[in-house]
């Protein structure tokens, strides 16, 4: 659909995806129409700024936004359909086929539980290991996340470790199902400047190795461009830009886009003013009439307000939602 | 040029219970440790390094929120002892704080004008005849616009939060403000607005700023200055663009290294980058010699035995690091 490469071997085709919360007899829609596919072994970046419905999409795709949500459209994961799963069959595949990191591991991992034995327990889970096959395992995954003197660490309450600890510690939770696409969302934006870039190699090194896919969220371009082939750009709900990582930093041409990058002070450039982009999200459940990002647009027009642009492919590989194309 | 904040050689210490440790009972974990330095007034002097290094300590002992070990604040001449007696009140009028988190900084209870309104009341009580006017103009200065004056906290945005919190530390027109953080809770594209908002008050305020942040290129935007700290010392410190564009100790360079440039694909693979190994360690057990001697890839057998002493290196620029007196020592200089 998007380009042969992605067609030929697709892992995760998400269609439409439209999330809507219930809120007081009415629902406000908060994903409006995502579509995404997602290759075997591939690395994906999706960035935006809070609400935009960069963490929403995935909770959706697995199942973890609870009754009051209405969650359409299609998700298929090697071709299978994911929307409409009973709990029972949903958990066969979260954590075990597709696994997920958040932000802050310390509120992540139970408080009063070692962290073998909390590993240990997904490996029970999702593979069916116990006892001393488990443990081996664990050992085995701490090792691969470079915990450092693991066979004392297994033996460590999250307390007792550092937050770049605690995020190793997750992303081997990750793994201990052996996934074939891991969500990691916002993985280093709790962590310091040094430990940030550790676990961001990491995350890079398992993807080559292991060959699963890899999705991640951030609101920071420069760790995305780092660690993503792809780059989708949300805006309020919904996909604005879609481009191979080396492109939309070179040739972005979504207003939003281009916002981002030039609101990033640079370090090595004489000192500027920073450029902004005016105003702030609309509000979740607002009526928007046309583009979403009009109001805040430097280059709206009289027909932006008319109807909201779809996305289109305008160069290979390269999507756009924006019914002004820029200049280059 | 005058100086306005000189810090002389400050310590804080904790006390802490030892614990997994049989033998030590009580330990001391030292998060600042023994440093010196000076704001002029007019300037922003930019405190970087990672988290537990003693910035945010810092930040209380300068406003005197807290008791120092050993060694001196001075604010404007006089000293700050963080007892809590006429003549602190009377000096923490003129320096006030803007904190990492807005919504944890602002009282829900109070709409946003009755925040920002609150300090005139409690410093001004005599000579402010318009506590609310003055308030008022203080929120349009920093951009709230007047249908957000009567908003609980709850219903303002992140970004909005922040400008009451900042109309709030300049409504009594202070001459120092101490920024933990402003903007690492700001998403990207308000991070911009509010870092030109801040350069924007500097300037019609003439504040002086010790800005706080882990953000080098946002520090490289705003502050004159900067020094780096690890493990409760400052390791380099220098004219923001001087060090920043020449560090000269390993941890500045790393540092530096560590930031991630949009467009830079494969960074991470390319044997330029210096991603350090392990992390900071614990300020209860601070390594022997230079501190940063473990993580240190140039570190040699008198880095773990000798402290480095701080060097200057350039016109405004000084580091603590043996490669440096070693280099010094080479040079006829």
């Amino acid at each position: 659909m998007t380009s042969t490469a992605f067609a030929s071997n697709p892992l995760l085709n998400i269609s439409e995806l439209r999330i809507a919360f219930d809120q007081r007899g009415h629902t406000s829609e908060v994903l409006h129409g995502v579509d995404l596919n997602i290759a075997a072994g591939e690395s994906i970046g999706l960035v935006g700024e809070s609400g935009c419905g960069k963490s929403i999409t995935w909770l959706g795709v697995l199942g973890l936004l609870g009754k009051h949500t209405h969650v359409t459209g299609s998700v298929k994961f090697q071709g299978r359909e994911l929307l409409g799963l009973s709990d029972t069959e949903l958990s066969q595949i979260r954590g075990r086929k597709i696994a997920m990191i958040f932000q802050d591991p310390s509120s992540s991992l139970n408080p009063a539980q070692r962290i073998g034995a909390q590993i240990a327990e997904s490996l029970s889970l999702h593979r069916g290991l116990r006892g001393a096959q488990a443990n081996a395992e664990v050992l085995a995954l701490l090792d691969h996340v470079e915990i450092p003197d693991a066979k004392r660490r297994m033996n460590a309450y999250p307390h007792e470790l550092s937050g770049g600890m605690n995020q190793r510690v997750m992303i081997a939770m990750a793994l201990a199902g052996q996934p074939d696409l891991l969500i990691a969302d916002e993985p280093t934006t709790a962590l310091d400047a040094t430990v940030q870039a550790q676990i961001l190699l990491l995350l890079d090194t398992i993807r080559r190795e292991t060959g699963m896919a890899l999705v991640t969220i951030s609101h920071d371009l420069g760790v995305i461009s780092e660690i993503s082939d792809r780059v989708l750009v949300m805006y309020a709900g919904a996909i604005v830009e879609s481009a191979p990582s080396q492109t939309l930093f070179t040739e972005a041409q979504h207003p939003y886009s281009l916002g981002l990058l030039a609101a990033m002070p640079a370090l090595n450039v004489e000192v500027h003013r920073l450029t902004t982009i005016r105003g702030s999200i609309p509000q979740v459940g607002q009526l928007i009439q046309g583009c979403s990002f009009e109001a805040r647009c430097d280059f709206a027009q009289e027909n932006c307000r008319d109807r909201s642009p779809a996305l289109k492919t305008i160069a290979v590989g390269h999507q756009l939602a924006c019914t002004r194309k820029l200049a280059a | 040029m005058t100086v306005l904040l000189n810090v002389e050689d400050v310590h804080r210490h904790y006390s802490v219970e030892g614990k997994n440790e049989w033998l030590a009972g009580k330990s001391v974990l030292r998060a600042v440790n023994g440093v010196t330095l000076s704001v002029q007034r007019g300037k922003t002097l930019g405190l970087v390094g990672e988290s537990g290094c003693g910035k945010s300590t810092m930040a209380k002992l300068v406003l005197g929120l807290i008791p120092a070990t050993a060694g001196t604040v001075e604010f404007d001449g006089k000293p700050v002892t963080a007892k809590r007696n006429q003549a602190w009140r009377a000096a923490r009028r003129h320096m006030q704080m803007v904190y990492q988190d807005p919504l944890g900084a602002l009282d829900r209870r109070l709409t946003a004008l009755e925040q920002v309104t609150e300090p005139l009341e409690i410093h001004d009580k005599q000579s402010e005849i318009h506590p609310t006017l003055t308030a008022q103009n203080m929120m349009r200065a920093v951009g709230l616009t007047d249908n957000l004056f009567q908003r609980y906290p709850h219903e303002l945005s992140g970004g909005q939060r922040q400008r009451v919190v900042l109309a709030r530390a300049l409504v009594l027109k202070p001459s120092l403000l101490v920024c933990d953080e402003p903007i690492s809770a700001l998403d990207v594209s308000v991070q911009a607005q509010v870092i030109n908002l801040l350069d924007d008050l500097r300037q019609q305020m003439n504040l002086t700023m010790l800005f706080i942040s882990h953000d080098l290129r946002v520090v490289r935007h705003i502050c004159d200055e900067v020094a780096v700290m690890y493990l409760g010392r400052i390791i380099e410190q220098g004219s923001a663009k001087e060090v920043l564009t020449h560090p000269a100790h390993p941890y500045t360079q790393a540092l530096i290294s560590a930031i991630s440039t949009p467009g830079a694909k494969h960074a991470l693979a390319n044997s330029g980058r210096i991603v350090l190994k392990g992390e900071p360690p614990n300020p209860v057990n601070i390594p022997t010699g230079c501190s940063f001697h473990p993580r240190c890839s140039l570190a040699t057998a008198h880095c773990k035995t000798s402290a480095p002493v701080t060097t200057r290196i350039g016109e405004s620029h000084t580091v603590s690091c043996h490669l440096h007196t070693n280099i010094r020592h080479g040079t006829s200089d």
